[in-house]
C-alpha cells in the first residue's frame, strides 16, 4: 500500500503552497530555534531565528494580497480573517521576543524561550485559519502547551510557578471541556468541518435544537470563553497575568487573546450565525447577555481595588473582554455581519495598546523585583518623561478617550451593539467605562501629580528593543486614533 | 489661505507639540512661544471674521471624508453661531496666558507643561465650536478633558487630586451618554436614508418620534436622546443640580485653568445645547421648556445665594459664574429668537467678564497669598488701578447698562418673560442678589481697612498692576464697554444663523408665532442701550 492510498490527500497546488508560506516559515524557524538552543550561543541563535522567521512571514503576509484559499479539503483556509489575525499574532510575538531579550538580567530566559514563542505563534496561526474542529483543538493545544511553559519559566519567583500550575490545570480542564464538546458534536452530526457542521445544524433545527448538539456548542463556547477570560471563567486571569514575567504577560494579553478571538470569530460567522440558530430570546442569548454584563461589571469594579499594576491591567482585560463580547452578541444573536468588522478593529487596537503598555512595564520593572506597584510610578513624569507619556497614552486608549485607537475600537463595538438592538447592555458598557476610567487614571495620578520624595533610584532596565516597541505602539495608537478608517477597512 | 480654518484649529496643537518635544533646557521659551502662537491664532481668527460673509470666505469651511464607514467626515465651518465663541476663545487665550504670566513660578518644567496643555485645550475648544460633524464634535469635546485633568491635578491647590477626579468623572459620564446618543442617531440615519452620515445638518432632518404619553415624553425616542445629550451639556455648562464638580474644581485649579474652564469650556456646554439639542430635539426641548427654565432660574438664585455666603474670594466668583451661566441657559430654554441671540451674546460676555473677575482674584491672591475675603481690605488706596478695573468687571457682572453684561441678560430676560413669567421673576431676583454679592465682595476687598497694612506700606507700589497685567485688564475692559455700546458688531454676524435655528425649530414645533418675533428681535434689543 502506498502512502497515497493510505492517506488520500490531494497534493497541494502552487497557489496553496504559497498561501501556507507564512505558517511554514514560522514553524520552520521555531523548530530550527529549538534545535539550535542547546548550543553555547543558543540564546542568540534562537532569537535570530525567531526574529528572521517572523519578519519574513510578516512580509509574506503583506504581499499575499486579498485571497481566500482552501487547503486540504477545507481544514485550513487562508482568507482575510486568517491573514489579519496571523499578522497581529506574529507581530505581537516579535514584539514580546524583542522585549524579553533585554528583560531582567537576573532572569536570563533560556534559549528555548524564543522557540516556544515561535511555536505558540504557529499554534495561533492554525487556530485562526482552521475550519475544522480537530485542527482547532490541535492549534489550541500547541499554543496552550507553549504558553504554559512560558508562564512557568519565570523561575526566580514563586508567583511564576503558581501561575504556571494554575494556568496549566485550569487550561487543561478548559481544553478537555472543549474536546468533549467536539466529540458530542461529532457524535450527533457526524462532521467536524464547519461547512458540514452548519449544514447538519440546519437540518437538525426543527422547532428547537436537540439537547446533545446544543450542549456540544455550549461546551465549545465555554472553551473559548475561558481563553478570552470572560466571567465566570476569568479566575485564572489576574493570577496568571501577575505571575508570568512581564513580556510573557504582554504576549498573552495581545497575541493569545487575539488568536482566541479570531477562532471564535470564524466559528461564529460560519456556524453560529445561521439564521434561526440563535433566536433573540433563546437561552443562549440570555446566557450570553448575563455573561457580558457580569464581565463588564466585574472587570470595572474589581479593578478599582488593585495596587499591583499587572493585576490592574489584568482586570482591565476582563472588562475589555466584555466589550468584545458585545460585538459577538451583535454578530450572533443580532445577526449583524458588520459587527465582525468592529471585532477585528478592536482586537487590533487592543493588541497594540496592551503590548505597548506591557512594554512600558517591562522597561520599568526594577531588576531586583518584578512586582510593580502603583506607588512605584511616583514621579515617573519627571524621572522618565517618555515612558510616563507612553503609559498615559496606552491607559487613555484603554479608557477609550479620543483621539486614541481605543476610542474608535469601543465606538465601533457600541454602534454594532446598538444596531443589534442591545441598548440596555450598551448603557451598562458605557457606565462600566466610567467606573474603569477611575483606575486607568490612577497611574497618571502617581506619575504626574505626586512628588517623588524617596527618589527611588531603582536601577530599572533600559533596553532599546523595548523602547522601540513602546515608540511604535505609541505612534500606532495615536495614528489609529486619528485615521481609524485606514485600519478598520481591513476586512474588505 | 485656503486652509485658514484648519490653521486656526490646529496651530495651537502644533505649537503645543513643539513645546512638549523641545528639551528641558529650552523650556524657558515655552511661555513666550505659547503667547506668540496663541496671538497669531487670534489674528487668524480676526482675518476669518473680516472675510466672514464676503466672497473671500472660501477658507472658512472644510470638508473631507474621515470615517466613511460611520458616515463621519472632517467637516468644520465658521458660521454665525460659532463666530462669537471662536473670537472669544482665540482672543482670550493669549490674554489669559499674559495675565497669569507672573503666577507660574520659575520651574521650567511647570511652564512647559502648562503652556502646552493650555494650547491643547485651545485646539479642543476651537474644534468643538467649529465642527459641523457630530462625531468630530465629540472627539474635540473629549480632547479637552485630559489636559484639564492633568493641569488641575498637577498644579492645583490642596484638594486637587479629589477635585480633578471629580471633574473628570462628571464630564466623562455625561460624554459617554452623549456618545451612545450619537451612535444611535447615526444608526437611525442609516436606517432612514441608507447612507450613514454624522453631519449635524443631515441628522437635523431626521424626524425623531416624540410621544407625550410615555412618561411625559421622557421615554420616547426624542426624550431619551434629549437626556443623553443633556447629560453631557448640562454637566459641562453646568445646570443646577448637575454642578457638583464646579465649586471644588474652580477653587482648586490653578488660576489659568480656572479662567479657561469658566470662560471658555463652560461655553462648550451651552453651545452644544444651541447647536445640537435645539435643532435635533425640538419637540423634547419644547415640552421640557418650562421645567428647564425653572431649573435655570433656580440656578441663578442658588448660585447668587451661595456666592453671597462665601468667605473665599475664588469660590464666591465660582458661584457667581454658576449663576451667570444660568442666564445663558435661561435664554436658550426660552426657545425665542431674542432669547437665543441674547444667550449667544451672553456666552461671549460672560467669558470676558468672568475672565476679568478670576484674573483679579488671582492677582489679589498672588499679592496677599490668601483667598479669604477677610484677608483683604482697603486695596483701593494701595492699588487704585486694580480697583478701577475690578469695578468695571463687577459692574458689568451685575449688568449695569452701558456694559456688555446688560445687553445679553436684558435680551434673555425679555425673551423669557414673554413665554414664562414666573421663572423670569425668580431670575430677576437673582439679578438683585448678583448686585449684592458683587458689591459685597468689592467692598470687603477694596474698601475698609487693610489688616496687614503695617507690613505692606513699604511695598505699596508693588501691590498695583504691572504693565502686562494692566494691558490685559485694559483689553478686557475695552471689550466690556465696546460690546456694551455697540453690541450689534457681534449680533449682526450671528443673527442670520440664530434665525436659522429658530426657524427650523418653529416649523417643527408648529409655532409660527415665535418665528415672527425672532426677526426683529436681535436688532430691536440691540437698539435698547
Amino acid at each position: 500500500m502506498s502512502f497515497q492510498e493510505l492517506f488520500p490527500i490531494q497534493p497541494l497546488t502552487g497557489e496553496q503552497w504559497q498561501a501556507l508560506i507564512p505558517m511554514l516559515l514560522m514553524a520552520i524557524s521555531s523548530v530550527v530555534a529549538l534545535v539550535l538552543s542547546p548550543l553555547k550561543a543558543g540564546r542568540f541563535f534562537a532569537f535570530t531565528c525567531l526574529v528572521s522567521g517572523s519578519v519574513l512571514s510578516l512580509l509574506a503576509l503583506t504581499f499575499m494580497g486579498d485571497t481566500s484559499i482552501t487547503i486540504m479539503g477545507g481544514t485550513l483556509v487562508i482568507d482575510r480573517i486568517a491573514q489579519v489575525f496571523s499578522f497581529i499574532v506574529i507581530a505581537a510575538g516579535l514584539g514580546s521576543a524583542l522585549m524579553s531579550l533585554g528583560f531582567d538580567k537576573r532572569e536570563q530566559f533560556k534559549a528555548e524561550y524564543f522557540a516556544l514563542i515561535g511555536l505558540a505563534v504557529v499554534g495561533m496561526m492554525i487556530l485562526v485559519s482552521t475550519r475544522d474542529l480537530v485542527l482547532l483543538f490541535v492549534g489550541l493545544e500547541l499554543l496552550s502547551l507553549a504558553v504554559y511553559v512560558l508562564v512557568s519559566m519565570r523561575r526566580t519567583s514563586a508567583h511564576g510557578a503558581e501561575a504556571g500550575l494554575k494556568y496549566f490545570l485550569l487550561g487543561g480542564t478548559a481544553s478537555a471541556i472543549l474536546l468533549y464538546g467536539v466529540t458530542l458534536i461529532y457524535g450527533t452530526t457526524g462532521s467536524v468541518n464547519y461547512t458540514g457542521l452548519a449544514e447538519a445544524y440546519r437540518n437538525l433545527w426543527q422547532p428547537d435544537l436537540p439537547l446533545l448538539p446544543a450542549v456540544g456548542l455550549g461546551l465549545i463556547t465555554i472553551g473559548f470563553l475561558f481563553k478570552i477570560g470572560a466571567v465566570p471563567f476569568h479566575m485564572w486571569v489576574p493570577d496568571v497575568y501577575m505571575g508570568a514575567s512581564t513580556p510573557v504577560t504582554g504576549f498573552m494579553i495581545s497575541a493569545v487573546k487575539a488568536a482566541a478571538v479570531g477562532a471564535l470569530l470564524r466559528f461564529c460567522t460560519e456556524v453560529f450565525s445561521l439564521p434561526g440558530l440563535l433566536s433573540d430570546n433563546g437561552a443562549f442569548a440570555t446566557v450570553l447577555w448575563v455573561i457580558i454584563a457580569a464581565t463588564l461589571i466585574l472587570g470595572s469594579f474589581v479593578g478599582l481595588r488593585q495596587q499591583n499594576l499587572k493585576r490592574l491591567l489584568a482586570y482591565s482585560t476582563i472588562a475589555h473582554t466584555g466589550y468584545l463580547l458585545l460585538g459577538f452578541l451583535a454578530l450572533t444573536v443580532g445577526q449583524k455581519p458588520e459587527a465582525a468588522e468592529a471585532i477585528v478593529s478592536y482586537t487590533l487596537f487592543y493588541a497594540v495598546m496592551n503590548l505597548g503598555g506591557f512594554a512600558v512595564l517591562t522597561q520599568l520593572s526594577p531588576s531586583d523585583d518584578d512586582e510593580l506597584d502603583l506607588k512605584d510610578l511616583t514621579g515617573l513624569g519627571q524621572r522618565r518623561p517618555f515612558m510616563a507619556f507612553a503609559l498615559s497614552i496606552f491607559l487613555l486608549s484603554m479608557a477609550g478617550i479620543p483621539p486614541t485607537a481605543g476610542f474608535f475600537g469601543k465606538y465601533y463595538l457600541f454602534i454594532s451593539a446598538i444596531s443589534a438592538g442591545q441598548i440596555a447592555l450598551t448603557i451598562i458598557a458605557a457606565m462600566a467605562s466610567v467606573v474603569s476610567v477611575v483606575y486607568y487614571l490612577r497611574p497618571l495620578y502617581y506619575m504626574y501629580m505626586q512628588e517623588d520624595k524617596a527618589a527611588s533610584a531603582a536601577a530599572a532596565t533600559r533596553w532599546w528593543g523595548t523602547t522601540a516597541v513602546v515608540s511604535l505602539a505609541v505612534l500606532l495608537t495615536i495614528f489609529m486614533g486619528l485615521v481609524p478608517a485606514w485600519f478598520s477597512g481591513l476586512m474588505q | 489661505m485656503n486652509h485658514l480654518i484648519n490653521w486656526i484649529i490646529f496651530f495651537p496643537a502644533i505649537a503645543a507639540c513643539v513645546i512638549l518635544i523641545v528639551p528641558r533646557s529650552l523650556a524657558g521659551w515655552s511661555r513666550p512661544v505659547a503667547l506668540l502662537s496663541s496671538s497669531l491664532v487670534a489674528v487668524l481668527a480676526l482675518v476669518a471674521w473680516s472675510r466672514f460673509g464676503t466672497a473671500a470666505s472660501a477658507g472658512l469651511s472644510q470638508q473631507t471624508p474621515w470615517l466613511p464607514l460611520m458616515g463621519a467626515s472632517y467637516s468644520v465651518a465658521l458660521d454665525g453661531l460659532n463666530l462669537p465663541l471662536v473670537l472669544l476663545t482665540t482672543i482670550l487665550t493669549p490674554l489669559i496666558i499674559l495675565g497669569t504670566w507672573t503666577m507660574i513660578d520659575g520651574s521650567s518644567a511647570r511652564q512647559k507643561t502648562m503652556s502646552a496643555m493650555v494650547l491643547l485645550m485651545e485646539t479642543g475648544a476651537l474644534g468643538t465650536f467649529l465642527s459641523q460633524d457630530l462625531l468630530l464634535f465629540y472627539v474635540f469635546w473629549e480632547i479637552i478633558l485630559v489636559p484639564a485633568y492633568l493641569l488641575v491635578g498637577m498644579y492645583g491647590g490642596e484638594g486637587r487630586a479629589r477635585a480633578t477626579l471629580q471633574f473628570f468623572l462628571y464630564t466623562f459620564a455625561g460624554s459617554l451618554l452623549m456618545l451612545l446618543g450619537i451612535a444611535w442617531l447615526i444608526y437611525q440615519q442609516q436606517l432612514n436614508g441608507g447612507a450613514p452620515s454624522a453631519a449635524m445638518a443631515d441628522l437635523a432632518k431626521l424626524s425623531l418620534p416624540f410621544d407625550r404619553s410615555a412618561g411625559g415624553g421622557l421615554f420616547s425616542t426624542q426624550g431619551l436622546l434629549f437626556l443623553a445629550f443633556g447629560a453631557a451639556f448640562f454637566v459641562k455648562s453646568p445646570l443646577v443640580p448637575l454642578h457638583g464638580w464646579l465649586p471644588s474644581t474652580y477653587t482648586q485649579a490653578p488660576p489659568i485653568v480656572t479662567i479657561y474652564l469658566a470662560a471658555i469650556l463652560s461655553k462648550m456646554g451651552t453651545y452644544g445645547i444651541m447647536k445640537i439639542m435645539l435643532p435635533l430635539f425640538p419637540d423634547a426641548m419644547q415640552a421640557f421648556s418650562s421645567v428647564l427654565m425653572w431649573m435655570a432660574a433656580i440656578g441663578i438664585v442658588y448660585g447668587a445665594l451661595l456666592a453671597l455666603a462665601q468667605t473665599n474670594l475664588k469660590t464666591a466668583i465660582a458661584y457667581s459664574s454658576l449663576s451667570h451661566v444660568s442666564y445663558i441657559l435661561l435664554g436658550l430654554f426660552s426657545m425665542q429668537g431674542p432669547g437665543i441671540s441674547g444667550a449667544l451674546m451672553q456666552m461671549a460676555n460672560h467669558g470676558i467678564i468672568i475672565a476679568g473677575l478670576f484674573l483679579i482674584a488671582a492677582w489679589l491672591e498672588q499679592r496677599r497669598g490668601s483667598q479669604e475675603l477677610q484677608a483683604f481690605g482697603g486695596w483701593a488706596r494701595t492699588a487704585p488701578v486694580l480697583a478701577v478695573f475690578f469695578m468695571i468687571f463687577s459692574l458689568s457682572s451685575v449688568a449695569l447698562p452701558g456694559t456688555n453684561g446688560f445687553v445679553g441678560e436684558f435680551m434673555v430676560l425679555m425673551a423669557s418673560f414673554r413665554t414664562h413669567v414666573w421663572p423670569t421673576v425668580l431670575a430677576t431676583t437673582g439679578m438683585v442678589l448678583g448686585a449684592m454679592y458683587m458689591l459685597n465682595i468689592y467692598q470687603k476687598t477694596m474698601f475698609g481697612v487693610d489688616k496687614k497694612r503695617g507690613h505692606e506700606d513699604a511695598k505699596a507700589s508693588r501691590l498695583d498692576l504691572g504693565f502686562s497685567e494692566g494691558l490685559v485688564a485694559t483689553v478686557l475692559a475695552t471689550f466690556i464697554v465696546g460690546l456694551g455700546l455697540w453690541p450689534q458688531t457681534l449680533l449682526q454676524s450671528s443673527s442670520l444663523a440664530v434665525e436659522g435655528v429658530v426657524k427650523r425649530f418653529a416649523k417643527e414645533a408648529k409655532l409660527e408665532q415665535s418665528q415672527s418675533s425672532s426677526e426683529p428681535g436681535p436688532m430691536r434689543a440691540a437698539a435698547q442701550p
